[in-house]
């Protein structure tokens, strides 16, 4: 066994292609990514486009005129503040409703028995 | 002690899910336009469904379009957890598994809404796409066939990354060395799904196709935003039936027996597949 080997061999980086299976299997999550993006960038870049250009094709996905004019148009013909409120509210009494039976078994919790931090909040009654 | 912790949760689904469940069951013996008293029907409600051939076809596109859009849903989704849960950067790992979930924070109406731009037969980006490999212009949501196949994209578009999500959980929790063992056996690719991944998966598969084939049964808001039904009758969904029967000619009691119907199919399904489990799925 020689020893003469000399020390600054760097271990040589092979590029390692990946398999045919490797390659297909990606190029299939690829397309898949581009099918499901792909309508929200076109609805996205429409959004921002003159109404007159919204369906040229072949469909440019950075608008050549930038308009927000679209989205002038939505703030004043609907009342979006009361629509996100409206949701909001309804979304939060949904997972509240759903939370809340739960709070209960809090009382018998080791932390409301004691004289800790937190014991006599609100959660903790009844006692 | 125990009925008063137990209290909150009873009252809350009493009234606003008991309740109402029963009620609208009461409902479908009745016949009720909101206006006048309620009327005992007796069956009625249920002779006039069976006999009016708008709610046959409707209940039959349903099934037919349960069993399409369930089988490329839930193919998609394995086929696509099993291929992300490969080796892979993790950085990459985040964007597919993001990417794929991200069609079910969308409203299904808005979606629908730029699907039926995007399917437009004269201005549509789909069109033009398949004019650039010499496809002539697809009539989409003019015709029965393409209204449904519009449908049907659009659902499993929107839905696929919920089962996808489900399926990836349970790829995820496999133990590697099972799949070093079964490399040591010879098993790779097709060999490790067959016998590692598939088996083991079936929980969350069953879990998956369970709340696939419900809110397959239960569409409404694709059909009816992009072709209110379809030319004639031929995308019409059994929750648009109860739909237009109670908001649109304010039958109530018509509207309750056709969502009885449905229920009742639903759980038919259900059970079956739950039976099913029994001989199909492998628990450890």
């Amino acid at each position: 066994m020689t020893t003469l080997q000399p020390v600054t061999d760097r271990p040589r980086r092979r590029l390692r292609l990946p398999s045919p299976s490797r390659a297909a299997a990606l190029l299939f999550m690829i397309v898949a990514a581009v099918a499901v993006l792909g309508p929200v960038m076109w609805t996205l870049s429409t959004s921002l486009r003159a109404p007159a250009e919204s369906f040229d094709l072949p469909p440019h996905f950075i608008p050549l005129g930038f308009d927000v004019s679209a989205y002038r148009e939505v703030f004043t013909q609907i009342d979006v503040t009361r629509l996100v409120l409206n949701s909001a509210l309804v979304t939060a009494l949904i997972a509240g409703g759903r939370c809340s039976p739960r709070r209960w078994p809090a009382t018998s919790s080791p932390a409301c028995g004691s004289g800790a931090p937190g014991s006599s909040s609100p959660w903790c009654w009844p006692p | 002690m125990i009925l008063l912790l137990l209290a909150p949760t009873v009252v809350g689904m009493g009234i606003f899910t008991l309740l109402p469940i029963a009620g609208s069951l009461a409902l479908a013996f009745f016949r009720w336009d909101l206006l006048s008293a309620p009327e005992f029907a007796g069956v009625d409600n249920f002779l006039t469904l069976g006999a009016d051939p708008t709610v046959r076809t409707a209940f039959l596109n349903t099934i037919v379009f349960v069993i399409v859009a369930v089988t490329l849903q839930l193919s998609l989704a394995m086929f696509l957890a099993v291929m992300v849960q490969s080796r892979m950067p993790e950085w990459l790992r985040l964007f597919f598994r993001s990417t794929f979930f991200f069609p079910l924070v969308l409203s299904a109406a808005g979606v629908s809404i730029f699907m039926s731009y995007l399917f437009n037969e004269q201005f549509g980006v789909v069109n033009w796409l398949l004019g650039l490999v010499g496809i002539p212009n697809v009539p989409w949501l003019t015709t029965p066939t393409g209204a449904a196949a519009v449908v049907i994209f659009v659902f499993v578009w929107q839905n696929f990354g919920f089962s996808f999500l489900i399926l990836l959980g349970g790829i995820a929790s496999i133990p590697k060395e099972l799949y070093e063992a079964a490399e040591l056996d010879g098993a790779r690719g097709w060999g490790a799904f067959r016998n590692v991944t598939f088996p083991l998966v079936s929980p969350s598969l069953l879990v998956a196709s369970v709340t696939a084939m419900i809110m397959a049964l239960q569409v409404f808001d694709q059909p009816y935003v992009l072709t209110r039904g379809g030319p004639g009758d031929s995308t019409r969904s059994a929750v648009m039936v109860v739909f237009e029967a109670a908001f649109q000619r304010l039958e109530f009691g018509l509207a309750s027996a056709a969502g009885l119907v449905l229920m009742l199919i639903i759980m038919l399904i259900t059970w079956a597949q739950f039976r099913l489990s029994r001989r199909f799925v492998f628990y450890q």
